[in-house]
């Protein structure tokens, strides 16, 4: 799923450092959506989803000059984006805590062909409950689990993208699988 | 492996982070540990679960606007902001003040001068050469203290006169004091006021004495072999004067003397007078100094 970076890219991505703004906007097409769903992931909000995801963007564009040759974008613009995403939970928890219900309350999944009616229900049921739970974790220890359980990034790579030690992340990660699990306990077992 | 350390661990153990001893010890306990094996099983399910939740991603008309709003916003920063990147990373960059170069300009300057002043003081004197101080330092665990210094000389008596300048018609000045004077009446002793034989001492004011703190009466001068003597009691200075000396003014109230040879310098018989008296005036100061301190009495 996560892009690669080719011949083709680093030569797109040196035209962007020189300027070009083509080139540049070849680069927000093939990252926009893996940008926009991290930040949306983080924040559970699609306005803040959208304000993060073209911040990100443009500071990207801003700092370009910084970029190493030779490396991946995606790890380089993903950095910036959880910054953003994380300054951005730090100041809503002290302003407005809670998500807007709308977000919450709207399934993401598509509804399979042989789940009942039932089924859909309790699914919905279970990721409403998952994105409230996962919505009331401290946004450190929801970056953690985001980046792990949604990213799949090892605990080297989230260390390196939080500035944070390899056990921090160890512990962030048990604390909010804790929670998490204490508050799904039920739709957990149910669907075992 | 403990069942709380094994709990502690499961989310790594899930991840794959463990190194193969730590993974050994958790699949050990987790054969025995039905309790573990279920915690294992939720948070398999939990991550199964947020995997598997896609976010709600906007229509694709939103996808098509995306890159022109990044463009549009990128076009609204004023040119130069891209060098920036301190603005852009507050958090992880330090934005130089702004006055830095001056501050960058003054600090190396400052420097050099604190530089040049410490070794025009500090140095400097270490090389120039010159007795080297020696600084003693006393312990009172290693060395005995250091000796008390030396007592200071002793202060000069007040009964001892301070010497007196001679006139140039004095051949000596004198102070002795009167074995036959009661020490109760006087403190010091007579005095011998050796004046030449064409002399009048009696014309000098006589001294007071502060023996019984009268005046004692003027007396008829004594011939001495070196001319006149006049004794007064409780004086303690003598004054010779060579008797080839003659007097150049007589004395007040008294006839000229015959002139002497004349190779001889004439002395002025004022002069002497005033000479004299401040002589006694300094011997009538010391007796009186005295007075409270020997226990003289008032009644001689």
């Amino acid at each position: 799923m996560r892009p690669t970076a080719d011949a083709n890219e680093q030569s797109i991505i040196s035209k962007a450092k020189g300027g070009d703004m083509n080139a540049f906007e070849f680069l927000v097409r093939k990252y926009q959506r893996l940008i926009y769903a991290l930040c949306y992931r983080l924040t559970g909000a699609h306005q803040a989803a959208d304000d993060l995801a073209q911040e990100t963007f443009v500071k990207a564009y801003m700092a370009l000059p910084s970029f190493i040759d030779g490396r991946e974008f995606y790890p380089w613009a993903r950095k910036i984006a959880l910054n953003n995403s994380y300054n951005f939970l730090r100041k809503r928890n002290r302003e407005a805590p809670l998500a807007d219900e709308e977000t919450l309350a709207l399934p993401n999944h598509l509804s399979s062909q042989q789940e009942s009616p039932l089924e859909t229900a309790e699914r919905d049921e279970m990721e409403r409950k998952f994105k409230q739970s996962l919505q009331a974790l401290p946004p450190d220890q929801q970056a953690a689990f985001s980046l792990r359980a949604i990213e799949n990034l090892s605990y080297a790579e989230i260390a390196e993208a939080l500035h944070i030690p390899t056990g921090t992340v160890m512990s962030r990660l048990n604390r909010a699988r804790k929670k998490l699990r204490a508050e799904m306990a039920a739709f957990l077992r149910s669907a075992a | 492996m403990n069942h709380r350390r094994t709990q502690a661990l499961l989310g790594a153990f899930l991840d794959n982070e463990l190194e193969a001893g730590g993974k050994q010890l958790i699949e050990e306990h987790l054969g025995v540990c039905p309790a573990c094996r279920q915690d294992l099983g939720l948070l398999r399910k939990l991550d199964e679960l947020a995997g598997s939740i896609p976010p709600a991603l906007p229509e694709a008309a939103y996808w098509e606007a995306f890159p022109g709003r990044v463009r549009t916003a990128l076009e609204q920063i004023p040119r130069g902001g891209r060098d920036k990147e301190g603005v852009m990373f507050k958090d992880s960059f330090i934005v130089p003040s702004r006055n830095f170069g001056l501050k960058a300009t003054v600090l190396p300057i400052s420097v050099a001068a604190h530089l040049i002043v410490a070794l025009v003081l500090l140095v400097g004197p270490l090389l120039s050469p010159g007795p080297v101080p020696q600084v003693q330092v006393y312990s009172a665990f290693l060395a005995p203290p250091p000796p008390p210094p030396p007592p200071p000389p002793p202060r000069p008596s007040t009964d001892a006169p301070s010497p007196r300048p001679v006139p140039r018609w004095a051949t000596s000045i004198t102070e002795h004091p009167r074995p036959d004077a009661p020490a109760r009446a006087t403190a010091g002793g007579g005095t011998a006021l050796a004046l030449p034989a064409d002399g009048t001492p009696s014309s000098l004011a006589a001294p007071r004495v502060a023996g019984d703190g009268v005046p004692p009466a003027p007396r008829e001068p004594e011939r001495t072999a070196s001319g006149l003597e006049r004794r007064v009691p409780g004086a303690h200075v003598s004054v010779s004067v060579a008797a080839e000396q003659p007097l150049a003014s007589p004395m007040p109230g008294r006839p000229a003397p015959p002139s002497a040879d004349a190779s001889v310098p004439p002395v002025d018989g004022a002069e002497i007078q005033r000479f004299l008296t401040s002589l006694v005036g300094g011997v009538q100061r010391s007796l009186d100094e005295q007075r409270p301190t020997t226990g003289v009495g008032d009644e001689g």
